[in-house]
């Protein structure tokens, strides 16, 4: 290599081919669109992947599954490459013909992860995180101990107007059902009408419905958030964006859902070859954990935890105990009805508010 | 009643029933605008309502159309029409595109029902209740009975009202007929269409609570009265009545469309309480209105009219009471402007009347006095002198006399212009000095009142200028008159205080008197030795008046007898004053000084009387038949009441008249007294002797005796004493007398006869009764009694 490099004809051949070769990247270079919930995707992995392939990536943002739902349903989501979604949507929007399946596309490294996950997503989803649904709370601000889902549903004195909930029809009303002990997927009307019951009363000392990552990220340091219902690994964002370090996060005695979050690429077009070298990119073990080590969520990737530090393992909330797992239930495909009923019911209660 | 008590008894009516006019029509003009007003209110504000009913209709059927035309409807559509179960996305997209909204007053539709001319359910929608159930109401089972029993083509559109709850406005439903493989702005639809038909009831939440806040707003007065009509309508046509006056008095509009009535009734009693409010609010604003007004009035017209009024009123009342009160002329040019320059043009024309002397023009003795008064009290002291002329012109009765009064006047005239003139030339050249007055006292008596005069010299100097005035007579063009002035002055320095002006007039006219004493066209400054000469003078006048009061005075009789034959002839009853006598004074004296302080009428009568109570006694005793002679003053013989008093006395003693002989004072006679003659005459008529005493000693020209009816000359003592001086082959001036009386038939006494060789010369002359110290000396009535008066025997021969 160093003769090669000291020979002029030789470096100029090389060069020659260099160039073709960038020249040739550089025609090949796709941009990806991804549309996912904000702070998912590290921008040093992205920063790298570019780097790598060429390709580029651009994020979208969405605040609530509702709203990435209905861009699903109306046929836009065909503008994005990959979504986010999680395992239970994954698997009925598959159904709909609404996501491409991608088990047949023989994508590299994703064998990583762990076949219960893999199963989750079922064939239209690769999956990408996992974790718990619990309240996240600033321990300055309170003033009582928060540990559960009623403390957030009727929130205490200092938190009144300045909680908030999720406008998610599976999670939100799961919330209110696991608080009163109820099977958080029920399609009891009367447990359901109890749960409406219980938001309606909360509505009132809410701040609004909504994703609070999407709300920190916005108002930062003046965010005003004290008491919010979350996802695992929220946490380190919602510090990091608003500079508050006093936040917590648990999972309510009463139990919590337990998530696993997919990749999947809407029907519409074909499955871009970018999109592949992402979905294969982000499944390398090293990648796999410095994302989630950088964007604090629990991996699906097993390959990767073998590289995790004994901080990232040990972090109760993306790694919760036995005991949490115990009271967590796993997402459950739910009647038309029901969903009908549960979409319904927290569209009305976020058009009220 | 004063003025300005009057002013606001009338005032106060007159404003309270101008106010309660104006209030009642007023009231009346703003209860019409009040009423008009709120009906025209009312008619665009339930216009306002219809308008945006109408607009939100317009708008629901707009939305509808979308949204039956949406994609999200068409999947389902499109799965129903497949016989596929729909997924719960499908549903719950089409439902979020309901609920897509910012806020949920923007919302459209309450209840959403498709369905297909069979009455299968396509999809339901309810935006208020996540747990309704779809229900399809009887009109719109009538509808669907229409295509499908009776077949009949349906409009597009349906209206209808709900049932209504208690106290709720009734939900408001549209029905929407629409076919997939028709155009949606098709008219009309037929079952061959494969209709679908939309239930929807509309959320008119924004309307109603704009009624409910109208309704709210008027407190109850304002109802509404809705007709449900049940029925089911293909057309909305509103149409409204405006508000007009029903039977009970109340307003009412009418709102009527095919599927209902809505009546909206304004209780008449609506506007009592706010022109209730009203009245009373302006009840009481007129009451301050009119307390405001009526003190601005009062205060405007105080100000502008009584005040100046009173003021002037005050002026004029306090003119004469305080000197520091003074009318000014008002520069306003207005009625009491007019009244006080008027009123200050009379006070001046009355002033000058009673100010000034008619004939001169120059001050008056009131208004001198006055001044003399006021230059006293000036606040303001004069420095230097004040200075008093007193002017007398002497010989001015003789011009009277000789040319008439009218050039006596003329001259008066004439002397006070002159005068005035070297006055203010005089005080011209002097800065200091202001002449306070130029007055005429009266006859030929003028005074002078100069301040600030700076000496002595300088008040000389005026007099002395005044004097120049008659410097060799008066003259008046060609006419020269023998007038001359006799000046005293009296003055006071301002170092000395206060002067007591009568004391300042007094001196003045002394020294007048002492000027003309002085000789003619004199002045004289009052001095101490003029003082002293007043000061004794009252001395005399109190011990006169002491000696009166506490009857001390008493007569002595000095006897007079007739030289043949030699016998006691009567008596010369002389008054003597013990308290003056000691201090040597004698009625030489204390007589001109009696006369000059009015006093000599009553010490005359009294020795009259009591000379008439000796001579009685007397009689009575001694058989008198001799003559009292009493010396009677002529002032007091110009007294009118003199004669019937000394008739009195006459009577009330008895004494024979032929017994009394009445001595005068040649002296003290006056030219042409025609007062004292015609005394003289009716005492002469009684048969009293008249006698002339001291015949000689004045300027009684011999001519003038004829006047007088006297009877008797008694010659005065001091010729019997200048005979003795008159050179030898000289005829001595009693001689003359003597003989000049006899000329005249008189008889005449030979007074003062001291001496033998008096005596002697007496008898010679044929002197029929003769009076003196030689024979004796004054007696006292116990020596009359006595006898003492007879005759001495050596004379008797």
């Amino acid at each position: 290599m160093v003769d090669f490099i000291y020979n002029g004809h030789i470096v100029k051949y090389i060069l020659a081919v260099l160039l073709f070769c960038c020249s040739l990247t550089k025609l090949s270079a796709q941009e990806i669109k991804i549309y996912t919930w904000e702070g998912f995707l590290s921008d040093d992995v992205v920063a790298a992947f570019t780097k790598k392939t060429g390709h580029s990536i651009k994020q979208y943002f969405y605040d609530s599954e509702i709203e990435r739902d209905a861009l699903l349903m109306n046929g836009q989501a065909a503008k994005y490459d990959l979504v986010i979604i999680n395992s239970e949507t994954t698997k009925n929007y598959g159904q709909l013909n609404l996501l491409q399946p991608l088990s047949s596309l023989a994508i590299a490294n994703t064998h990583y992860n762990g076949k219960r996950w893999r199963d989750a997503c079922g064939q239209y989803g690769i999956p990408y995180a996992k974790g718990t649904m619990g309240i996240a709370h600033r321990r300055s601000v309170s003033k009582t101990e928060i540990s559960s889902w009623h403390d957030l549903l009727t929130p205490p004195e200092e938190h009144i107007g300045t909680t908030m909930i999720f406008k998610n029809d599976i999670d939100t009303i799961a919330i209110a059902l696991l608080a009163q002990g109820l099977q958080p997927f029920t399609g009891n009307q009367q447990e359901l009408k109890s749960a409406y019951k219980l938001l309606q009363a909360q509505s009132q000392y809410l701040m609004a419905y909504g994703y609070p990552l999407t709300y920190v990220f916005e108002h930062k340091q003046s965010s005003t958030l004290t008491l919010a219902a979350v996802y695992s690994g929220d946490l380190e964002n919602i510090k990091k964006s608003t500079g508050q370090n006093d936040w917590e996060y648990i999972v309510p005695k009463e139990g919590t859902l337990f998530f696993v979050d997919c990749f999947a690429a809407p029907s519409g077009h074909m499955v871009k070859e970018a999109s592949k070298a992402f979905l294969a990119f982000i499944n390398e073990p090293q990648v796999a954990y410095q994302n989630a080590s950088d964007s604090w969520f629990s991996t699906t990737n097993e390959a990767a935890l073998a590289l995790a530090s004994e901080q990232y393992k040990n972090d109760n909330e993306l790694f919760p105990d036995a005991e949490t797992l115990q009271r967590s239930y796993p997402y459950q495909s739910i009647s038309t009805d029901d969903r009908i009923i549960r979409n319904r019911i927290i569209s009305i209660l976020s058009i009220a508010k | 009643m004063k003025l300005k008590k009057k002013l606001k008894y009338i005032i106060l009516p007159v404003i309270i029933i101008i106010s309660s006019l104006v209030t009642f029509a007023y009231y009346n003009v703003y209860k019409q605008q009040i009423i008009k007003n709120k009906i025209t209110l009312l008619d665009m504000q339930l216009e306002n309502l219809l308008l945006q009913a109408e607009h939100q209709l317009i708008n629901s059927k707009t939305y509808l159309k979308q949204k039956i035309d949406s994609k999200e409807a068409a999947r389902i559509f499109n799965r129903k029409e497949q016989g596929e179960q729909l997924p719960a996305q499908f549903v719950t997209q089409f439902f979020n595109s309901f609920v897509d909204n910012e806020n949920s007053s923007d919302m459209v539709v309450n209840d959403f029902v498709i369905t297909n001319h069979n009455s299968d359910l396509i999809v339901h929608i309810n935006t208020q209740d996540p747990f309704a159930e779809p229900v399809l109401r009887q009109q719109t089972q009538t509808i669907l009975e229409r295509v499908n029993k009776e077949n009949k083509r349906l409009a597009q559109f349906y209206y209808f009202l709900g049932d209504a709850q208690e106290n709720v406005f009734p939900p408001f439903y549209l029905i929407r007929v629409f076919s997939r493989y028709q155009l949606s702005s098709k008219s009309f639809y037929y079952k061959n269409d494969d209709i679908y038909l939309i239930q929807a009831e509309l959320n008119f939440n924004l309307i109603k609570s704009e009624m409910r806040k109208l309704i709210a707003e008027h407190n109850g007065y304002l109802q509404y009265k809705l007709i449900n009509k049940r029925g089911v309508s293909d057309s909305l046509l509103l149409t409204r009545t405006p508000f007009r006056l029903n039977d009970e008095g109340g307003y009412q509009s009418k709102l009527q469309t095919a599927p209902f009535d809505i009546t909206f009734t304004l209780d008449k009693s609506y506007f009592n309480e706010s022109l209730n409010l009203f009245l009373s609010k302006y009840l009481l604003l007129s009451l301050f209105l009119m307390l405001i007004t009526y003190f601005i009035l009062c205060a405007i017209i105080e100000k502008q009219i009584l005040t100046p009024i009173t003021t002037l009123a005050k002026r004029i009342k306090y003119l004469d009471v305080s000197p520091t009160v003074e009318l000014k002329r008002l520069q306003s040019h207005d009625e009491v402007s007019d009244l006080n320059d008027s009123y200050i043009n009379f006070v001046n024309k009355i002033n000058a009347l009673a100010n000034n002397d008619k004939l001169t023009g120059l001050a008056n003795r009131g208004s001198f006095t006055a001044q003399l008064t006021q230059l006293k009290n000036a606040e303001q002291k004069n420095t230097g002198y004040i200075a008093l002329f007193f002017i007398d012109l002497d010989n001015f009765k003789y011009v009277n006399d000789t040319f008439g009064h009218h050039t006596g006047d003329h001259l008066l005239v004439v002397f006070s212009q002159r005068l005035k003139k070297v006055l203010r030339a005089k005080v011209r050249a002097n800065d200091s000095s202001t002449i306070n007055s130029i007055a005429r006292l009266g006859g030929d008596e003028f005074v002078v009142l100069i301040a600030g005069l700076p000496s002595l010299q300088a008040i000389e100097s005026i007099g002395q200028r005044i004097c120049d005035l008659f410097k060799g007579g008066f003259s008046i063009a060609s006419d020269h008159y023998d007038v001359h002035a006799s000046i005293g002055i009296a003055y006071a320095h301002s170092t000395e205080g206060s002067f007591n002006e009568e004391e300042l007039l007094n001196k003045a006219d002394s020294a007048m008197y002492a000027a003309k004493k002085d000789g003619k066209n004199n002045f004289k400054l009052f001095s101490s030795a003029l003082e002293e000469k007043i000061r004794r003078e009252k001395q005399i006048e109190c011990e006169l008046k002491k000696a009166k009061k506490n009857n001390e005075l008493f007569l002595v009789f000095l006897p007079a007898y007739t030289a043949s034959p030699f016998a006691l002839r009567g008596y010369e009853v002389l008054v003597r004053c013990p308290a003056l006598a000691e201090m040597g004074i004698g009625p030489d004296v204390f007589i001109p000084i009696a006369e000059k302080m009015d006093l000599i009428l009553d010490i005359d009568f009294w020795v009259i009387e009591n000379a008439f109570i000796k001579q009685a006694e007397l009689v009575h005793k001694t058989a008198f038949t001799g003559i009292f002679a009493i010396n009677v003053s002529p002032k007091s013989l110009r007294d009118k009441d003199f004669y019937p008093c000394f008739k009195k006395l006459l009577d009330k003693y008895a004494i024979a008249a032929t017994q009394i002989s009445i001595d005068i004072t040649e002296t003290c006679l006056l030219p042409n007294d025609k007062k004292a003659i015609a005394t003289l005459h009716q005492l002469k008529a009684l048969g009293i002797q008249i006698a002339l005493d001291d015949f000689g000693a004045g300027y009684t020209s011999i001519s003038q005796l004829v006047d007088y009816p006297l009877d008797t000359l008694k010659i005065a003592r001091s010729f019997v004493k200048d005979r003795q001086l008159t050179a030898a082959g000289d005829k001595p001036a009693l001689d003359i007398i003597f003989e000049l009386g006899k000329v005249y038939q008189l008889d005449v006494i030979v007074t003062g006869i001291e001496t033998q060789t008096d005596l002697e010369h007496a008898q010679k002359l044929g002197c029929k009764i003769l009076q003196g110290f030689y024979f004796s000396k004054p007696r006292t009535w116990k020596e009359v009694l006595n006898g003492a008066c007879l005759p001495p025997l050596e004379h008797v021969s």
